[in-house]
């Protein structure tokens, strides 16, 4: 049987479809380019405190200034430390107390040095009107360096007497948006 | 009478191009009951493979194109793609096979033995989503877990297949297989949520919530690898976890020019009973923030260990085991073939006399061909509309277009030459897209160098 040369050609272009083909027009050095920016918005802490919390229990005198502390085990990993670009906070105060207060956040290392700190007055009540306060800030470098080198949190709440009695409740809300700037893939 | 076959082959899991053409072997493998043309075949193990990919929702061009912003082509995507969306990847090596019609009887036997790997992810769209964008504004939104779907498998198969004519319309066939898994990975039936709420009422902005959580991961063959440093090189001759499955196929004879053609491929599981490993997270959680207590400041008091307390919490309602050795059983993704074909043209089989029984073997066959592949998120299907033609008694060629999840422009050429003994075929889809295979969502390619003979026998 004789083969044609066009059968011939037509059998090569075959082969040559499945073995000569490419990739043009795409350049994967980009990956260095690739930045995912995550926004993280996650609740941080709360509490609700009385006037038990600012009257000692057994003598009966104020107690002007209370505070609580934990760790945050997250500002110590090394994903966080690497990426996090930006700490939008926002804290809210319901406050019943016809006192004001003073807070105060407190980032501390393990040594228990400050590394930041965050300070505003709360509101009191006006005519037994339960006031909110809102408070915001944005943490960028360098004062985002200074949380990543903290592991603890303090949070302080001072009352500031107005010589009017001690009742009420001051509720607190938190949370922040942390914003991540992932490079390395 | 012999054929030596030297097979090389990578393609996904629909071979259009190959189904129906009944003068190679490999037509045995997608329909045991195809209506071969030939009397014996023998095949060598082989050097090379290679793969076949596809991507249902973006290519590599879509992304890594020159110029512009990537991170927006990235978000694009991201945007454009659903949780049906998938990466597949797919390639078979024949290692080894036979084949004969004994004397005088109609049947055709085969048996050989080839490696097979398949993987496929499904785009975790919410948990992509998440992680590219993160909760804060999509705060309401429920994250879906059960987005998170994949499989992955490495094993060798052995198999033996038997076809035989029953009457003048039907010819039958089936092809009993033994699956030995070198390697699995499945996780396809994740469920849960997670979610953050605005919480007015609540103590705190929000409530962050994995709801009813219920993530699952086996693996087999990958421990004793990974952390033995055993080598897969038993478990790919014969591993403890076995399996078994059939394959079975018809072809009709309608008339002489009509022919309807059917299989269902891989009807079978594995059963994993060795070389285990199991992940799994279960439960539900709900984070509100930490809750500062303020105790009564005492001298010498410890702090309150909130932060441990919180992963304590976390680590109750949200155990992760990573130590498990469950038994687990995977069926194989089943196998959905049909073909009808039209027979015009010249009778190759010459004209009508004693030798050939008078069968017509027509030179140009048209038809139609369904494929359906069973996947973990359900079908995924394919139609094909071919032109094939036998130019003379060297040369036939097969031209398709196929509609899939992947390509509404899918053109594919085979090519098949019979010099003398010696049978040479390429087969490609997505030819359309060959010139740059960047812009592809799918590829494949199927080779193959063999002896044929006999192949002048229409089979029915």
């Amino acid at each position: 049987m004789k083969i044609t040369l066009p059968l011939r050609l037509a059998f090569l272009c075959g082969l040559a479809i499945g073995l000569v083909s490419c990739v043009s027009d795409v350049d994967f050095d980009q990956t260095d380019q690739i930045v995912f920016t995550p926004e993280v918005d996650l609740d941080l802490t709360f509490f609700e405190l009385t006037t038990a919390n600012f009257e000692d229990t057994v003598s009966g005198l104020p107690i002007p200034v209370v505070r609580d502390t934990t760790r945050l085990e997250f500002l110590d990993d090394d994903f966080i430390r690497d990426n996090l670009t930006q700490i939008e906070l926002l804290l809210r105060y319901d406050n019943s107390f016809s006192q004001d207060f003073e807070h105060k956040t407190l980032f501390l290392d393990e040594n228990n040095q400050v590394q930041f700190e965050i300070a505003f007055e709360v509101a009191a009540a006006i005519d037994g009107q339960t006031e909110t306060t809102l408070y915001q800030q944005t943490i960028i470098d360098p004062e985002l360096a200074a949380i990543r080198n903290a592991i603890k949190m303090l949070i302080e709440i001072r009352m500031l007497p107005d010589g009017q009695p001690i009742a009420g409740r001051l509720r607190h809300q938190s949370k922040a948006i942390y914003s991540l700037e992932v490079t390395d893939l | 009478m012999g054929v030596l076959c030297c097979t090389i082959t990578a393609f996904a899991q629909n071979k259009q191009l190959l189904y129906g053409v009944n003068d190679l072997p490999q037509a045995l493998h997608l329909n045991p009951g195809a209506a071969i043309t030939f009397e014996k075949h023998l095949g060598f193990p082989f050097l090379n493979a290679s793969i076949g990919a596809g991507s249902s929702g973006v290519s590599v061009y879509d992304i890594f194109q020159e110029g512009g912003d990537i991170n927006a082509r990235i978000l694009t995507a991201l945007n454009r793609l659903d949780r049906r969306d998938h990466f597949v990847v797919h390639q078979q090596l024949d290692l080894f096979s036979y084949g004969w019609k004994p004397r005088f009887k109609e049947h055709y036997f085969s048996f050989g033995v080839y490696q097979e790997l398949d993987a496929i992810l499904y785009f975790p769209k919410d948990l992509a989503t998440l992680a590219y964008q993160g909760n804060a504004g999509s705060i309401g939104r429920s994250f879906g877990f059960d987005d998170l779907s994949a499989a992955a498998e490495l094993l060798t198969v052995y198999h033996f297949g038997i076809s035989k004519p029953i009457s003048e319309k039907w010819r039958l066939g089936a092809r009993f297989k033994l699956y030995s898994s070198i390697f699995n990975l499945s996780s396809i039936s994740n469920k849960g949520q997670f979610v953050t709420l605005e919480t007015p009422e609540g103590p705190n902005f929000y409530s962050h919530q994995v709801q009813n959580a219920a993530l699952l991961a086996n693996t087999s063959g990958v421990i004793s690898v990974a952390e033995d440093g055993a080598s897969p090189l038993g478990a790919a001759i014969l591993s403890g976890n076995l399996g078994i499955g059939v394959d079975i196929g018809a072809t009709y004879f309608y008339n002489d020019q009509w022919t309807a053609t059917a299989s269902l491929l891989d009807i079978g599981a594995i059963f994993h009973r060795t070389d285990l490993r199991n992940y799994a997270l279960e439960g539900s959680y709900e984070l509100e923030g930490i809750e500062f207590l303020f105790p009564p400041i005492l001298d010498g008091a410890a702090a309150t260990p909130y932060w441990e307390n919180l992963e304590d919490e976390i680590e109750d309602q949200l155990p992760f085991q990573d130590k498990l050795e469950q038994t687990y059983t995977t069926w194989r993704p089943l196998k959905i073939n049909a073909g009808i074909s039209y027979g015009f043209g010249q009778n190759l089989n010459g004209e009508c006399d004693c030798t050939n029984g008078g069968e017509q073997r027509y030179q140009s066959l048209a038809g139609l061909q369904f494929f359906s592949v069973n996947r973990p998120q359900g079908l995924h299907s394919a139609l094909t509309a071919f032109y094939d033609r036998s130019w003379n008694e060297v040369f036939r060629s097969k031209l398709t277009y196929t509609i899939d999840p992947y390509s509404h422009r899918n053109i594919g050429l085979l090519i098949s030459a019979q010099f003398n003994k010696f049978n040479v075929y390429i087969a490609a889809d997505n030819l359309l897209e060959y010139p740059n295979l960047a812009k592809a969502y799918a590829a494949s390619l199927q080779f193959g160098f063999q002896l044929i003979f006999d192949t002048n026998q229409y089979n029915r």
